[in-house]
């Protein structure tokens, strides 16, 4: 955790001490409801946030998002390293899936209401629909960019098709498959408020649209505080996770460029 | 180190037609013979390649055959391993050293954990890596990569190895390093060596026969048995009368027919880019 205050990011620290400074002087200066003073928002945030709200509104989203998230590594994966390792169904679904990939995510959230209807269980679904496709992708082309020497090492040593998916495939395209699912994270994390600001009676989406419609704008603003720091921890923390996971191709990369 | 008398290897009438119908391998004959040194020698882009991925039935041959023991070859027989020339391609960058060359024994029911431990281990101290058996691949230099990649062929035990281009990315001292390594390990653990190679000095250094290959669509232009003495020594060998002769020889050979081979290739085919050329699907 050190590593986090070293000098490269004191000047990173500073400028945002800054930008609130300003935006606390303004503020208070300018007295508009719209736009409250970084103090009354903190407070608010802490008030709000150290209390039962949290289990009430802040659980539910990453239970949700937690459960989205798995299934869509789980099938994105699978499918993925199928459709790479195999050139004809690649051939076969791979302009689908550039068509299908360009819809935007938070599009087929009434399709998830029409279909689901508005409880968790839509949620899940259209988060793991959304996460789902970066990690698809991206399994399907770290599988099909597998160096041939390697396919044919393995086929001179004897290893069955699904020995070769497990332990040449699988692994080359590790680092293309958390490529995919750190961005599959982001828009897990989307996807998440946006479908709970449209059909939900809990979580961090539903809170913030609701803060917003009942006028309470420190408690508004806490939420989007809230969503950027859980959003940074997740980051950083699959950011630490992967570069343990895949220290062999830091290494390597550092080694050749 | 006795060279028996044995066929081992026997390719007959051999012919390599991509679906594309790029004709990369005409018709070739060898044989080779039980714990011999067989090189095949031809000029860049002679299908060289494709040959060698041919006899291991990594690809499926248009016409003709490939006997191994006389047995006849349609899927990679465990016997028989080919070394490629890219080892950063070929080996396992997620796996040290040991794990490179445990990786094909791993799965094999015939033999018991402890023997593929010693076997690896003897694999590895072979080449000369013991010290870096835990490191992985990226962290050693080009030369010693192709020793993890040997390694790991001579651990799993094969009667031969084909060898394509091995030493063509690794620098000269290197390359002479690795040719006297892959003749210790031919005495050592008695395996069959078919290499094959751009570069006739290699060829006849290391060979018993050379096998000279034509331009592509490629055929054997000669074979030529090599009387050298033995063992085969960097500096006195190279010296020996009947070296130079040999490869001038080949020079001769390869020189003459790639001349008229490039005119023929340049007249036939219009040049696109460099890069196709580069990337030519037939080396």
């Amino acid at each position: 955790m050190s590593k986090i205050f070293n000098r490269g990011n004191a000047a990173g620290i500073i400028t945002v001490i800054v930008l609130l400074g300003l935006w606390q002087i303004v503020a208070s200066i300018k007295q508009t409801v719209y736009v409250p003073p970084v103090s009354t928002i903190f407070l608010t945030f802490l008030h709000e946030w150290i209390s039962p709200t949290f289990k009430q509104q802040a659980i539910p989203s990453l239970y949700r998002m937690a459960v989205g998230y798995f299934f869509a590594t789980l099938v994105g994966i699978t499918i993925g390293i199928v459709i790479g390792s195999f050139k004809r169904i690649y051939q076969l679904l791979d302009p689908l899936l550039q068509f299908w990939r360009a819809i935007p995510a938070t599009a087929i959230i009434p399709v998830g209401i029409l279909l689901i209807g508005i409880g968790d269980q839509m949620k899940m679904v259209v988060i793991c629909f959304g996460a789902m496709w970066p990690i698809l992708i991206n399994s399907a082309d770290g599988a099909r960019l597998v160096p041939t020497e390697r396919l044919d090492t393995a086929r001179i040593f004897g290893l069955k098709p699904i020995e070769t998916l497990l332990r040449v495939i699988l692994p080359s395209a590790t680092p293309m498959i958390a490529a995919g699912m750190r961005t599959g994270l982001s828009i897990a994390f989307i996807m998440i408020v946006v479908s709970e600001m449209i059909g939900s009676t809990d979580g961090l989406g539903y809170y913030i649209l609701q803060a917003q419609r009942t006028f309470a704008i420190p408690e508004m603003y806490g939420g989007i505080l809230l969503l950027a720091i859980l959003g940074y921890l997740l980051n950083t923390g699959f950011v630490q996770v992967e570069r343990r996971v895949l220290a062999w191709h830091y290494g390597q990369s550092a080694r050749t460029t | 180190m006795s060279i028996s008398s044995e066929i081992l290897l026997d390719v007959t009438a051999l012919q390599k037609r991509y679906a594309d119908g790029t004709l990369a391998v005409q018709e070739i004959t060898l044989n080779v013979l039980e714990r011999e040194f067989v090189s095949i020698v031809g000029p860049s882009g002679c299908g060289k390649t494709t040959l060698l991925k041919t006899i291991c039935a990594l690809l499926t041959p248009t016409k003709g055959s490939v006997k191994l023991h006389g047995t006849l070859i349609t899927e990679p027989p465990p016997q028989m391993v080919l070394v490629f020339q890219d080892y950063a391609r070929s080996l396992f960058p997620w796996l040290t050293c040991t794990g490179n060359v445990m990786f094909p024994l791993r799965r094999r029911k015939d033999i018991s954990q402890a023997d593929k431990v010693s076997a690896a281990q003897r694999a590895i101290e072979a080449v000369g890596l013991t010290k870096f058996a835990k490191h992985f691949p990226w962290q050693l230099s080009g030369g010693m990569q192709q020793r993890v990649a040997i390694a790991r062929a001579i651990a799993f035990r094969p009667d031969i190895l084909l060898l394509d281009e091995p030493f063509a990315s690794v620098d000269a001292l290197t390359r002479a390093d690795l040719e006297d390594l892959t003749l210790a390990l031919r005495d050592e653990f008695g395996i069959t060596m078919l290499l094959v190679t751009h570069d006739i000095d290699e060829a006849v250094y290391l060979s018993d026969r050379v096998f000279v290959l034509s331009t592509p669509p490629s055929t054997v232009l000669e074979e030529i048995p090599i009387p050298l003495s033995q063992p085969r020594d960097q500096v006195g060998t190279r010296s020996e009368p009947a070296f130079i002769q040999l490869r001038n020889h080949i020079h001769g050979l390869i020189g003459k027919k790639k001349d008229d081979g490039m005119k023929a290739f340049i007249l036939e085919q219009p040049v696109t880019s460099t890069l196709e050329l580069e990337r030519d699907p037939v080396s």
